[in-house]
């Protein structure tokens, strides 16, 4: 079953399609928010594929699945292939000082199919030198803690890498409320906040469409 | 869905490129479009509208063999585009859409629906295949026949796709496994049966009466549907016979008798199998041999075009066809294309391009004009391998006639040497749709296509040659 949350607020999708667009229309208004993240157990290519497409379809937002860590990059490749804009792996192992290197190989490949900076990295390692390591190869940490020195450390790396400052405008990750996050967020964006969202999210998806390709099935005989 | 994608991880500017290099290309010919159309300066003895018409010209055949855009949705430009720069008066221009060649095609397009959705074609070919296909050699000579027989009658590409579901019935039924000589010569029968049936009369291929329409623009001549078989019959016939000789050599009855005797049994069945003849089918065939009567023997009175529009209608009337059907099988684009290919011969004709090249550039080779015309027939042949044989008809055929009024030659040779050749496509899937067809059944291999296509190509070359030389000096003398 995959649930959408936005803000911890699960919305079940066994609902009719109607009624899932119109709940989640309704907490999209009332939390103002531009992004939508995906999370489920078991990932099931054609469901993901297929909601990511309806809200793609009726809402300008960014859509971010929530997963584990994959041990294969054949799995990211079909994370990408579902549609979604950004992806926000969690940690599956207790407190370490590094991620393993075959576990650094996934998100290093995960940072070369999406776009860069649509990579998130949940951890509950508040080392620095590993946060930055996370930095330097274009992960956006996400930490859980209320460390606020650590979030000014990171503040500090993500102002001197723009690239990856794009997205967290709209997907501001975190648990916390995001005006903790210190990013300066603009609820209400004005026309052009909009054309700026819309511009972004529109080359995401266009990024998507030139690097998604069909296996040809059949020749196509002249047309006269 | 996931296995049959995948992820291109080139860099974002390789991926722009293979994804819009179609507009980048339609950008880059637009804009050198633009760029030369008002260089008046730049061909001497060429007036403002005769340049015009050459750049547009040009133009066209970029597009046309490029195919970034429906071959027809260039011709409707073109012809938006000539008389936007006033190469001719618009009234003008439209008015060559009015061709009685174009009206021809949009009649025989009907007739063939007719025959084929009455179900008389299918019949006709399970009968035929079952009467007289019960050897191995029999049944690949007699699919080649029917093939050739019935493109006589339809458009090829037609009976290409009524008989190919057939042939592979046959060979699932009998055994016949992919990758086997039998099975390649099947399929390789009925392609090169529809191909070189479908030259021999107006019904076959639209590039023949478009041939004609440009004749007949451009000089006011005409060859009639008997004299268009007459003339084209004999070097084809010939061509028949020996692929004929080549399949008795190459297929060996004991090897494959088994299968065929399992086939046969099945074609039978089949036969069989269908429903019983219904009134649709009779008069479908009674419209189609009152048809071929009047074009045979009343074309000089009433004309070829007037019959098929007529004849067409027959169908409407008696119930054989309703408009829906119709207008699924009319191929539409067909006739916008041939509508504008006649209108940009015609109008590189009157602003006098072609007498200018013909005499800047042709008239001063010194060689024998037949010879010229050898050649021109070559490039005919070769040309249609990879472009569509509406474009090569285009392309050639103004020029050819344009030359053969200035050196004596009979427009009509000049006509036969381009068109025939225009349809004999042998080598390559782009060449004709019969040839892919085979290939994505899976029974004939693309090399097994060229090889054999190659020299397909030189016999049916040599053959249009002789008659050119020979029989054809005596029809047009």
């Amino acid at each position: 079953m995959i649930e959408l949350l936005i803000e911890n607020i699960n919305i079940e999708t066994k609902e009719n399609r109607e009624d899932f667009l119109d709940k989640l229309e309704e907490k999209l208004i009332e939390k103002k928010q531009e992004f939508v993240i995906l999370k489920s157990k078991s990932f099931d290519f054609n469901k993901t594929k297929d909601l990511v497409g309806e809200i793609k379809k009726h809402f300008d937002i960014f859509v971010i699945l929530k997963t584990q860590l994959p041990e294969k990059i054949k799995e990211l490749e079909y994370f990408f292939l579902s549609g979604i804009h950004g992806i926000f792996f969690t940690e599956n192992k207790q407190i370490s000082n590094k991620v393993e290197e075959k576990q650094f190989k996934v998100l290093k490949e995960a940072v070369r199919i999406f776009s860069t900076g649509t990579v998130f990295y949940e951890t509950l390692n508040e080392n620095r030198p590993f946060i930055k390591n996370l930095l330097d190869n274009n992960i956006i940490p996400v930490i859980k803690t209320k460390n606020l020195k650590l979030i000014d450390f990171i503040e500090i790396n993500l102002n001197k890498r723009k690239s990856l400052k794009g997205y967290l405008k709209f997907i501001p990750l975190v648990e916390e409320p995001s005006e903790n996050y210190g990013f300066n967020l603009i609820r209400d964006r004005g026309f052009k906040g909009k054309v700026e969202k819309k511009i972004i999210l529109e080359l995401n998806n266009l990024r998507q469409k030139l690097m998604i390709k069909e296996v040809e099935e059949s020749f196509n005989s002249s047309a006269l | 869905m996931k296995d049959k994608q995948f992820i291109d991880k080139s860099p974002l500017w390789v991926l722009l490129v293979k994804e819009y290099r179609n507009a980048i290309f339609l950008l880059i010919i637009f804009g050198l479009f633009f760029t030369f159309i008002n260089q008046h300066n730049l061909i001497a003895n060429l007036d403002l509208n005769a340049y015009r018409a050459v750049v547009i010209f040009i133009f066209a055949i970029i597009l046309w063999v490029s195919n970034l855009i429906p071959l027809s949705v260039t011709s409707l430009m073109i012809m938006g585009v000539l008389a936007s720069y006033n190469v001719l008066d618009t009234k003008s221009i439209y008015s060559f859409f009015g061709n009685s060649s174009v009206f021809f095609i949009i009649g025989a397009f009907i007739i063939s629906a007719g025959v084929r959705l009455s179900g008389l074609s299918k019949r006709t070919a399970y009968y035929i295949l079952s009467r007289f296909g019960d050897t191995p050699s029999k049944l690949i000579i007699t699919v080649f026949l029917l093939g050739a027989g019935l493109s006589h009658i339809m458009p090829e590409h037609a009976v290409a796709a009524l008989m190919l579901p057939i042939l592979i019935d046959i060979c699932h039924a009998a055994n016949i496994k992919k990758g086997s000589d039998f099975g390649k010569y099947l399929f390789l029968s009925m392609a090169w049966g529809v191909i070189v049936g479908g030259v021999v009369t107006f019904l076959g291929g639209a590039r023949n009466p478009l041939a004609i329409g440009i004749l007949n623009e451009m000089t006011g001549k005409n060859i009639g549907f008997v004299q268009w078989i007459i003339a084209s019959a004999p070097p084809v016939y010939i061509l028949g016979f020996l692929i004929i000789i080549y399949f008795k050599i190459k297929i060996k009855d004991s090897e494959n008798l088994k299968s065929i005797e399992t086939a046969d049994v099945f074609l039978v069945y089949k036969l069989q199998r269908l429903e019983k003849i219904n009134f649709r089918e009779v008069k479908a065939g009674i419209i189609l041999l009152v048809t071929i009567f009047l074009w045979v023997f009343y074309n000089e009175r009433i004309g070829i075009a007037n019959i098929a529009l007529i004849c067409a209608a027959l169908y409407f009337i008696f119930n054989v066809l309703t408009w829906e059907e119709a207008n699924r099988e009319i191929n539409w684009g067909v006739i916008f294309m041939y509508g504008g290919a006649i209108a940009l011969g015609k109008a590189l004709n009157e602003v006098g391009v072609l007498s200018w090249f013909v005499e800047t550039y042709l008239s001063q080779v010194d060689i024998n004009p037949y010879l010229m015309l050898v050649i021109f027939s070559f490039f005919s042949l070769m040309l249609t391998e990879a472009i569509t044989n509406a474009a090569v008809i285009v392309v050639l055929l103004p020029v050819v006639i344009e030359l053969t009024s200035k050196i004596g030659v009979s427009n009509e040779i000049a006509v036969l040497s381009v068109a025939i050749p225009s349809g004999l496509a042998y080598m390559l899937p782009m060449s004709t749709p019969a040839v892919s067809m085979i290939i994505a059944s899976g029974y004939v291999r693309a090399k097994d296509v060229a090889k054999s296509g190659i020299i397909l190509n030189i016999l049916s070359w040599l053959l249009v040659v002789a008659a050119m030389l020979t029989y054809w000096k005596i029809l047009y003398r």
